[in-house]
């Protein structure tokens, strides 16, 4: 599925990344090589605390890594930039700004101008289904919610790649099902580059085109295995149930720190 | 998709309105003015009764009317330098003193906040020095601002400037300083330049804060602006108090200090009634009062 010789949306090269506080130095990310096709769908998976965050973070250009380097169309990554949109798992909304004006700020700040920031955040509004809450601030919204405004704001900036941190781990099951499948309908849509961050397998396999997993702290990719089921899918179809057993396992091999039989899906990157 | 209502049912709010959360609504707020003649009666019990009960035990004769005049005589009192003008003329002053000081406390203040909040330079190089000048009370700098500036308005001014500066400094620098990093981060991330973070984030993050500094800056002027005017002005509520109890008037001077309180109420509920307008989007001001 994935065209290997295509020349990769977002590269990181030996990415590793040491923490200092208080004197003391906490290994969060490990060497890590990835290579992320344009118009993939890929999902970092690993239990919390292995770094995937960091990961996501020296992506995003907010954290420097402490070794190695992270490209975007092969130009090294030195800070954060507009065509790279983040969401975070805790909404990160202004609060002092209407969901209009939130989806406009991208827009706005970049000095695209009032008319165009505001049809462009009207389109995105329109597409993540809040029609009708243009004004209502952020509190006055649900989680599910907010995490549209927040999925809608960083659209209204046609980044080239999103880069998404967990964004539904605060919801609630249902409210996250509801989402997960909305963001993969609007994906379908577009088909921009995702870098996708979970730790629910039934979520890495619900929207990935190949999952990342990686080990318990410090972290490092242990397998990338893709997922070749057409979508959407059914998470209860045979395939699905020994992808999620295969997932499931790699994760919790990395958790107890156990060594389980290699995997026919496992394919080791280093 | 038009899911988004159904989920924010879901999303725990019981009733079908739009946001889950709900707008807050002045009917959600148990004392709202909408409760009308029932809520004004209810806030009313208490500052009737404690008159009520005052009275009575000065009729009574349970008070000294020269310690402690009763109401009466203080509302007689009122009455006398009400209708002959005096009254009107120390409030007029005080309140000239108290809208200028608070006005020169906001302009010097807040932009002081923001720089030493903002630049940890600053905020180094000022650290020291506040700390030693913010635990000297106003009244401590009386003195000073006899020599300085003279007896009237300016003295009274700068106490007042200085009462409310302190306040308004300290919230401010909290406000600044403690700015969520994340809104940062997603400011960035959205193209903001570094230029632009001050004034598009900081700031509007840090507003809630600002406000409680002003509230608070405003609530401790009163300190400041009274002890000038006994001290060193002619005029103004202050100097009403202090004259009266020179020329023995317990009863002006109570009836000073509810000038002070009802100067102060008003003010106060001003301040609130803005931050209201202002800051619509921030919870924590919109709850309480
Ligand atoms: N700014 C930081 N300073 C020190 N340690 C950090 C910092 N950020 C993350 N860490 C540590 O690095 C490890 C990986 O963190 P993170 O990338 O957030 O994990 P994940 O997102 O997978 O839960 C954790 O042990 C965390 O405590
Ligand atoms: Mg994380």
């Amino acid at each position: 599925m994935i065209d290997r010789a295509a020349p990769a949306k977002i590269r990181a090269k030996g990415v590793a990344k040491t923490f200092s506080s208080e004197g003391r130095d906490v290994v969060a990310l490990q060497p890590v090589d990835l290579a992320v096709a344009e118009g993939e769908f890929v999902c970092i998976l690993g239990p919390s605390g292995c770094g995937k965050s960091t990961l996501l973070r020296i992506v995003a250009g907010l954290i420097a890594p402490s070794a190695g380097s992270a490209t975007l169309d092969g130009r090294p990554i030195t800070g954060p930039g507009p065509e790279r949109g983040l969401v975070f798992q805790e909404y990160a909304l202004f609060p002092w700004l209407t969901v209009m004006q939130n989806v406009m700020y991208g827009p706005l700040v970049r000095g695209l101008g009032r008319r165009e920031a505001e049809r462009r955040a009207k389109t995105q509004i329109a597409r993540v289904g809040l029609e009708g809450f243009e004004q209502h601030f952020p509190r006055q919204l649900s989680g599910g919610m907010k995490q549209r405004v927040g999925i809608a704001r960083v659209w209204a900036n046609q980044p080239d790649v999103m880069l998404m941190d967990e964004p539904f781990g605060a919801l609630d099951a249902i409210t996250r099902n509801i989402l997960q499948r909305d963001l993969l309908k609007l994906w379908l849509e577009e088909r921009h580059t995702v870098l996708f961050v979970t730790h629910s397998v039934d979520e890495a396999i619900f929207l990935a085109d190949r999952v990342v997993v990686m080990s318990a702290r410090p972290g490092r990719i242990t397998a990338i295995v893709p997922v070749e089921a057409p979508r959407p899918r059914d998470l209860l179809a045979p395939e699905s149930i020994t992808l999620k057993a295969e997932l499931t396992r790699l994760v919790e091999d990395q958790v107890m720190g156990a060594r389980g039989e290699p995997s026919r899906l496992r394919e080791y990157v280093n | 998709m038009a899911v988004a209502v159904q989920e924010a049912v879901r999303d725990g709010a019981p009733s079908a309105a739009p946001p889950a959360d709900g707008v807050p609504a002045p009917s959600r707020r148990r004392w709202g003015p909408r409760r009308g003649l029932e809520t004004l009666l209810v806030y009313l019990v208490m500052p009737v009764g404690l008159l009520a009960l005052w009275q009575i035990a000065s009729d009574l004769g349970w008070i000294s009317a020269y310690l402690l005049p009763p109401p009466s005589r203080a509302a007689t009192g009122f009455w006398e330098i009400a209708t002959d003008g005096t009254l009107w003329l120390h409030v007029k002053a005080s309140l000239f003193r108290s809208i200028a000081g608070f006005l020169i406390a906001t302009s010097i203040a807040v932009p002081l906040g923001v720089l030493v909040g903002w630049s940890p330079l600053f905020r180094r190089l000022s650290h020291i020095t506040l700390l030693l000048l913010i635990p000297i009370p106003i009244t401590a700098w009386i003195s000073i601002a006899i020599v300085w500036f003279g007896i009237g308005d300016a003295s009274a001014v700068f106490l007042v400037a200085l009462g409310a500066a302190v306040p308004i400094l300290i919230n401010t620098i909290h406000g600044v300083e403690w700015v969520e990093p994340i809104y940062i981060e997603a400011a960035r991330m959205l193209g903001t330049g570094p230029r632009q973070i001050l004034w598009r984030i900081v700031l509007p993050a840090a507003l809630p804060n600002i406000f409680t500094g002003l509230r608070l800056g405003l609530r401790n002027s009163w300190a400041g602006l009274v002890v000038a005017e006994m001290i060193g002005a002619k005029s103004g509520v202050g100097y009403l108090i202090w004259d009266a109890r020179l020329m023995m008037r317990s009863d002006l001077v109570i009836v000073g200090m509810m000038m002070v309180g009802v100067l102060g109420l008003v003010s106060d509920q001003t301040m609130s009634w803005l931050g209201h307008r202002l800051l619509r989007w921030h919870e924590g001001l919109s709850r309480n009062d």
